[in-house]
């Protein structure tokens, strides 16, 4: 698909050699590897606009064509195209995910509206990438008018108080005004005239209320952790000589979890392949002090500096490992299956060494079956 | 109760039972805590009761339907009244002069003002009350002011009691103040058991939401972990029959003998919390066309509940803040919170009235027109000078 769609991406290839993507393709040529990612199921639709400039009026054009650039930089493009921040890659590769997400942040929608307006005649509805976009404010009336329409096909009844009309909306426990485009909770409205006035919208509405209330699954609106987590969190899998503990009980690099501080602040960990990262709301890195240490990032390696009881607090305490996660896996050692072990057998043979230490620090590896001890003694050892 | 009153029960004569003139309408209330409006011919609401007898929304043991006293008679508060005798929304200082609109019209969202007067912090709108009942725009906004008015009654009179030395007292103001300042509903209180209850150092978690408290508060709430069933009602008080949970009823009539609905209480709420997100938005240099999603982002993980909290921001709030992003804002909560957080709520037992940013927003709320026309707010009409 990748391959498919980059060949109207003339705007990347200006004066570049095609022939440099080798065999495999240009949807694996290193400098594209990231934008092809997450191109990764999305279709010429969610990245082709309407152009508005005087010259070309509801032409399509294709962002990452020079053309297509051009226009939607200059903002003769369709407010109602949904532009998300991978979009901001496909207009130039090279920016690099972090950058393409600040753009998005600080940049907003480049579409005018004005010179929508006074170019185009007929409306070509949404475009872009719907679902995971957004429009240009501008937009959003008509877009309101829309979802009216919607929600009146789905069978809202209408109901009219005062100088407005409402829509009730009972799954959503919400009436809607369609002149204010105002959304009234249920709660606030069912001690009112209007409610009293229309008993069978109210006795409804109330149905859907008690319902929504005793759904314990239904979900809770929260909002989604912090963006710049995304440009931080980059999937992969843990270095070879991380713990097996945290191999198989924590999450996966790439993932973010969330704790608390001292002050119910939410802190979000971000996991590398080596170690986790903690940042604030604000994107700054927080620090830990564990036992009187301070750590700017906790190392998941064997051997880092990183106690590893400190590291399996932390998987007691927010992954849910207890004592018989340890103790099986000791006893699948045991079995021979699983990680394997270093039993530590009491040592025999040194009643002849004296309190003042070993005479050679010469060590020798004696072996007995799967078990080996490392002797430190005489040279006669 | 008023002298009237007095006499009449010292003349062993019956209060002023339902004026023949007056017609039933409709019910409103919950939890069994009703009240009942009936219409004269000039259009007004008056608060009975009970029903009339024999309708299906009388009550048998509210006994016969008396008009309440505790409401403006053109006797006792001239100022609700005009002239001609039709109630207002508000009292008008004596001796105002009110300019009527000429174009009122119930139906039409730019007229649906009744008259206006001038005082020194501007133009003060004045609504009928029937207008104020019947169109559901202007009573969710008048409900919200009447929030915003009884939230100081409200904090003076939890703070009172959960100072006192009777337990039931301190579970009672305990719910009140986590109502309105931590942002629960009676009902999830009421609901919640010990289970619901942890703690991260000093900060409170209870049914998903985080406040932290005074120590005060702190030592109490952690008694409630006392209790050895986790499954057991967190909010319980004893009774002459041993320990029994916290009724919603016992709580809607307490926030009835206040004057409050907690549903308006929670709009209030975040109406207020939603200026705030935005001042500090404002201050962070948030693009404006960013600034509705992470507000409203930012809300909704204050809350964390089912129902959406952006829809209980008031829509005056939310236009005049949205649409005048980078320089309106600073007239509404213009005080910084000493925290840039907001989804740790704090909640303080000795709080007996607002907060000065809540003052600011108060003051905001109440100069503010309660009509909304599609289209830009009328320039209040000129006025009118005697020839």
């Amino acid at each position: 698909m990748f391959d498919d769609l980059v060949r109207v991406f003339d705007s990347w290839f200006y004066g570049e050699d095609l022939s440099k993507a080798g065999p495999k393709g240009l949807s694996k040529w290193n400098k594209y590897t990231d934008v092809a990612e997450r191109l990764n199921g999305k279709s010429k639709k969610d990245i082709t606009f309407t152009c508005c400039h005087p010259d070309h009026p509801g032409e399509k054009h294709v962002l990452g064509s020079v053309q297509g650039n051009l226009h939607f930089l200059l903002g003769y493009c369709n407010p109602r195209f949904y532009l998300a921040d991978y979009h901001w890659l496909v207009i130039d590769p090279s920016l690099g995910e972090e950058e393409a997400v600040n753009l998005f942040q600080e940049r907003g929608h480049p579409a005018r509206p004005e010179a929508w307006a006074s170019t185009m005649t007929n409306d070509p509805g949404n475009e872009g990438d719907i679902e995971a976009g957004s429009p240009h404010p501008s937009s959003v009336p008509e877009l309101e008018i829309e979802n009216v329409k919607r929600l009146s096909s789905k069978g809202a009844r209408e109901v009219r108080s005062g100088a407005h009309t409402y829509l009730a909306l009972p799954a959503e426990g919400v009436l809607y005004c369609k002149e204010t485009m105002v959304y009234y909770p249920w709660a606030l409205v069912k001690d009112s005239f209007l409610s009293a006035a229309n008993p069978e919208i109210a006795q409804k509405m109330e149905e859907a209320f008690k319902e929504r209330s005793e759904n314990v699954e239904e979900t809770v609106h929260k909002s989604s952790e912090p963006e710049f987590l995304r440009a931080l969190a980059v999937p992969g899998s843990f270095h070879m000589d991380v713990y097996p503990l945290i191999k198989s009980h924590f999450p996966t690099p790439g993932s973010v979890f969330c704790v608390e501080d001292k002050s119910g602040q939410d802190l979000y960990g971000v996991v590398s392949p080596s170690s986790i990262t903690f940042y604030d709301r604000s994107a700054s890195l927080v620090p830990l002090e564990l036992y009187g240490r301070r750590y700017e990032s906790l190392s998941l390696l064997k051997g880092g500096d990183v106690n590893p009881s400190i590291l399996y607090s932390l998987a007691v305490s927010m992954f849910g490992v207890d004592h018989s996660v340890i103790s099986n896996l000791a006893k699948a050692s045991e079995a021979g299956h699983g990680l394997p072990q270093v039993v530590g057998a009491e040592t025999q043979g040194f009643d002849f060494i004296d309190d003042s230490g070993p005479t050679s620090l010469e060590r020798k590896v004696v072996r007995d079956g799967d078990t080996f001890r490392v002797v430190l003694g005489s040279s006669d050892v | 109760m008023s002298s009237v009153s007095n006499e009449n029960i010292v003349k062993g004569r019956l209060p002023e039972l339902t004026d023949p003139n007056h017609t039933y309408v409709f019910r409103s209330g919950e939890h069994g805590i009703y009240d009942y409006w009936y219409m004269d011919h000039a259009g007004n609401y008056w608060k009975y009761s009970n029903a009339p007898e024999g309708h299906k929304e009388y009550d048998p043991l509210s006994g016969i339907p008396l008009l309440v006293e505790e409401q403006p008679t053109p006797s006792k508060s001239p100022g609700f009244f005009t002239p001609e005798g039709k109630k207002r929304h508000t009292s008008v200082p004596e001796g105002t002069d009110t300019i009527r609109n000429e174009n009122y019209n119930p139906v039409d969202p730019e007229n649906l003002w009744y008259e206006y007067y001038v005082r020194e912090e501007g133009v003060r709108y004045v609504y009928l009350d029937a207008d104020v009942r019947e169109n559901l725009d202007l009573w969710v906004q008048y409900q919200v002011r009447v929030a915003d008015v009884a939230v100081s009654r409200l904090r003076r009179f939890a703070s009172d009691a959960f100072q006192s030395e009777h337990m039931r007292d301190r579970v009672i103001g305990a719910i009140l103040m986590l109502v309105d300042q931590g942002l629960f509903t009676p009902e999830e209180l009421v609901n919640a058991t010990v289970r619901d209850l942890s703690f991260v150092d000093r900060t409170v978690r209870l049914l998903g939401r985080k406040f932290i408290c005074d120590d005060n508060l702190f030592d109490f709430i952690t008694s409630l972990l006392a209790q050895e069933d986790p499954d057991a009602p967190l909010f319980s008080l004893e009774t002459y029959h041993g320990k029994s949970p916290v009724r919603l009823r016992h709580l809607y009539a307490i926030f009835r003998y206040l004057r409050v609905f907690p549903s308006f209480l929670r709009a209030w709420n975040a109406s207020h919390k939603f200026s705030q997100i935005v001042n500090r938005l404002s201050v962070y240099s948030v693009p404006p066309d960013l600034v509705e999603d992470k507000a409203v982002g930012e809300l909704r993980r204050i809350f964390a509940s089912k129902d959406d909290p952006y829809h209980l921001v008031d829509a005056s709030t939310r236009r005049v803040l949205l649409d005048n992003y980078k320089l309106v804002v600073k007239s509404l909560s213009n005080t910084k919170e000493d925290s840039d957080y907001f989804a740790t709520l704090i909640v303080d037992s000795s709080l007996t009235k607002k907060t000065t940013d809540e003052m600011e927003y108060s003051s905001w709320l109440h100069s503010t027109p309660m009509h909304y026309p599609v289209g830009e707010l009328p320039a209040p009409p000129k006025e009118k000078t005697d020839v």
